[in-house]
């Protein structure tokens, strides 16, 4: 099963189907992470380049 | 009891003794082949061999000296607490996460049922609540799990402290399952213990891994050392005692050198809601899969930010009672090993995140050689084929004018055998040392004693080095696929019997075979002489489809009056959550031999 495309789309839905028993209504919030630096002349080079190789690749 | 803490430098010692050892090694190794390939003058072919025997060797020495690192370092007994009265009671409120996904119901829920028995008996039930978090797919899957989940409350009177709750989108996969949990209802719970589909703890596992994490504030994350249980075909048992014989002692070293930036396996720990709700909101990465989208191998990054954040992450191997279940053929550890290699090659767009401890960014690295490495033997063996054709012609006279007697080239014969010997050392030496260590001290005796280990020791060695070829390919393969943009998806794990017949493996590794003959064949035709040498490899290759049926097949039992391979502790006396577990799911299963939980009275007396 491949990444769902909808994905980003449905985050904001309330998105839980189906429930027994009633889960403890406790928010936490988990805020996102900075995990990559802002883009660079460098590292915009290396996607043009990655792009590349998926683009010739056996994926595409 | 308390754990040990692992001091600064004495990890930073441990790290850097293990890191010039490994890397001492490494360069050891690629001087000796140079010297070796100098014989008959040097080529490029020489180099480029040397440099992939260095980085081989490197790699194999530093998991050498995370072995020996295990079996040197000071060891702490292994419990399986008890609540005495002189230990604090836990205060905490604890959610136990499990989430499924397209799996067989009644074999998870009765392992929830087992677990709940086992608090239930240290009287703590009121400490944990359990949440089934489902991102099942199929819908008829999904409404067995509600009817198995409301046979399970019913049963445990559970009402008020087990939930169920399936996703309509299963957006982040695991790590979006356990996040939605935390953003729904994270507040209610100090502590959360991570589990999988086939993860079953003891009570009283649980309780002390509670205890534990109020006994040190800021400990973000605790992870244990799962076993693997129930293994029952050749391929599954080796690896079963693998996981229960050295694992213990591997993890070990790798605790010594992690220090306060520990591992998170994505299961079979417990996290502080706040620390990780704080510290693990994953980012989705910009791109397509298989670089970009969702965090596949979302646990070694949660344990990464976790230290970012400044909480410890810690393994305590002293903790038993704690099991998983694994793959039972080549197959379904091929199709596992797929899914971590994309994981963790998508790890090289963390490795500059801002503000990682430098032990996290090697972890991401190590991560990334695990699958890479092997590609490092498969290089050398082709350039050494590619070697002979390039090979310059032998010339016995190389001043004609100003000799009288030919030049013969050097033979070095001997260091290629002491480079091989050295390699094959730090294959086998520690596994070796841990077999003699198992039956110095007495471990052995939980594996059928020391010469039943020996024998399950040498075994695993052999098969191990016979499947190595075959493991080999398939990773070369899933490295390629993700070199090549090809995304893997998350399939679902295959639990249970995994008998293969013969056309199924043939089908899955056929491209296998037909390799490993082009390849016998071609060198051959190349240099017959080297065909020999290249048969250890090359069979292996040729008879992948036999060896995968075969060693998915059920193990036989003992011979009369020996103890059975490959036998572990978890098999000779089971932990009463294991006994617990089979009886309620043979009761439940209506199945006839179901066996009696022995010494677990609780269980048993709630669902005689």
């Amino acid at each position: 099963m491949s990444f769902e495309k909808g994905d980003m789309l449905m985050q904001d839905a309330d998105h839980v189907g189906t429930t027994i028993g009633a889960l403890p209504a406790a928010p936490l919030a988990m805020p996102r992470q900075v995990l990559e630096r802002p883009s660079t002349l460098w590292s915009r080079l290396i996607a043009v380049f990655g792009a590349g190789v998926r683009t010739r690749g056996l994926g595409s | 009891m308390p754990a040990r803490q692992t001091s600064l430098p004495r990890t930073w010692a441990a790290r850097s003794l293990a890191l010039v050892l490994a890397i001492g090694l490494g360069f050891a190794a690629g001087a000796l082949f140079l010297q070796y390939g100098s014989g008959d003058g040097l080529q490029a072919m020489d180099w480029l061999r040397s440099g992939l025997i260095l980085l081989s060797t490197f790699w194999l020495a530093w998991g050498a000296c995370q072995g020996l690192l295990g079996l040197f370092s000071r060891s702490s007994p292994t419990v399986i607490p008890a609540l005495a009265d002189d230990v604090p009671r836990i205060r905490g409120r604890t959610a136990i996460l499990v989430p499924v996904y397209n799996e067989e119901p009644a074999p998870v829920l009765a392992r929830v049922a087992a677990m709940d028995a086992s608090l239930a008996a240290l009287g703590l039930s009121d400490k944990f609540d359990f949440a089934i978090l489902s991102d099942t797919r199929n819908d008829e899957i999904a409404a067995a799990e509600r009817r198995w989940f409301l046979r399970l409350i019913a049963e445990r009177g559970a009402e008020g402290r087990m939930f169920y709750r399936r996703r309509a989108v299963n957006t982040g996969k695991k790590a979006g399952n356990i996040e939605d949990f935390i953003e729904r209802s994270g507040a209610a719970y100090d502590f959360a213990l991570i589990l999988d589909a086939d993860s079953l703890m003891e009570g009283a596992t649980i309780a002390e891994m509670v205890r534990r994490m109020e006994a040190d504030p800021k400990l973000g994350l605790l992870q244990s050392l799962p076993k693997v249980i129930e293994a029952e075909s050749r391929f599954g048992r080796a690896m079963q005692f693998s996981a229960s014989f050295y694992s213990p002692i591997f993890a070990r070293g790798l605790a010594t050198l992690q220090g306060h930036t520990g591992p998170f396996w994505g299961h079979n720990a417990m996290v502080r809601v706040e620390a990780f709700a704080q510290s693990c909101g994953l980012p989705v990465l910009a791109g397509d899969p298989p670089f970009g989208g969702h965090i596949m191998s979302h646990d070694y990054v949660e344990a990464a930010l976790l230290a970012r954040a400044g909480w410890t992450v810690r393994v305590d191997v002293d903790l038993e009672g704690s099991f998983e279940e694994g793959p039972e053929n080549i197959i379904d550890y091929a199709k596992r090993d797929r899914r971590w290699c994309q994981g963790n090659l998508q790890h090289s767009r963390l490795l500059m995140a801002p503000g990682l401890k430098p032990w996290s960014r090697f972890v991401f690295v190590q991560g990334i050689l695990a699958y890479i490495a092997p590609l490092f033997w498969l290089g050398f063996i082709t350039a050494s084929i590619a070697a002979i054709v390039l090979a310059p012609e032998l010339d016995y006279f190389p001043t004609p004018y100003e000799q009288l007697f030919p030049t013969f080239p050097h033979n070095d014969t001997a260091k290629a055998v002491e480079l091989a010997i050295g390699i094959f050392g730090l294959l086998l030496l520690p596994k070796l040392l841990i077999a003699a260590h198992a039956a110095w001290t007495g471990r052995a005796r939980g594996f059928g004693g020391g010469w039943t280990g020996l024998r399950s020791t040498l075994t695993e060695l052999l098969f191990s080095s016979v499947i190595a070829p075959v493991m080999l390919m398939y990773q070369t393969r899933s490295v390629a696929q993700v070199m090549f943009g090809l995304d893997s998806g998350w399939p679902t794990n295959n639990r249970g019997d995994g008998t293969l017949g013969i056309s199924e493996a043939w089908a899955n590794s056929r491209w296998i075979a037909l390799t490993g003959l082009a390849g016998l064949l071609f060198v051959w035709w190349l240099a017959p002489v080297l065909v020999a040498w290249l048969l250890p490899v090359g069979l292996p290759m040729l008879f992948a489809p036999q060896l995968i049926a075969w060693s998915s097949q059920r193990s036989g039992p003992a011979r009369m009056g020996a103890a059975r391979l490959f036998t572990v502790p978890a098999e000779i006396a089971p932990s009463p959550v294991i006994l617990a577990w089979k009886h309620i799911l043979a009761v439940w299963t209506g199945t006839a031999e179901a066996p009696s939980p022995g010494p677990a009275p609780e269980p048993a007396a709630a669902y005689a």
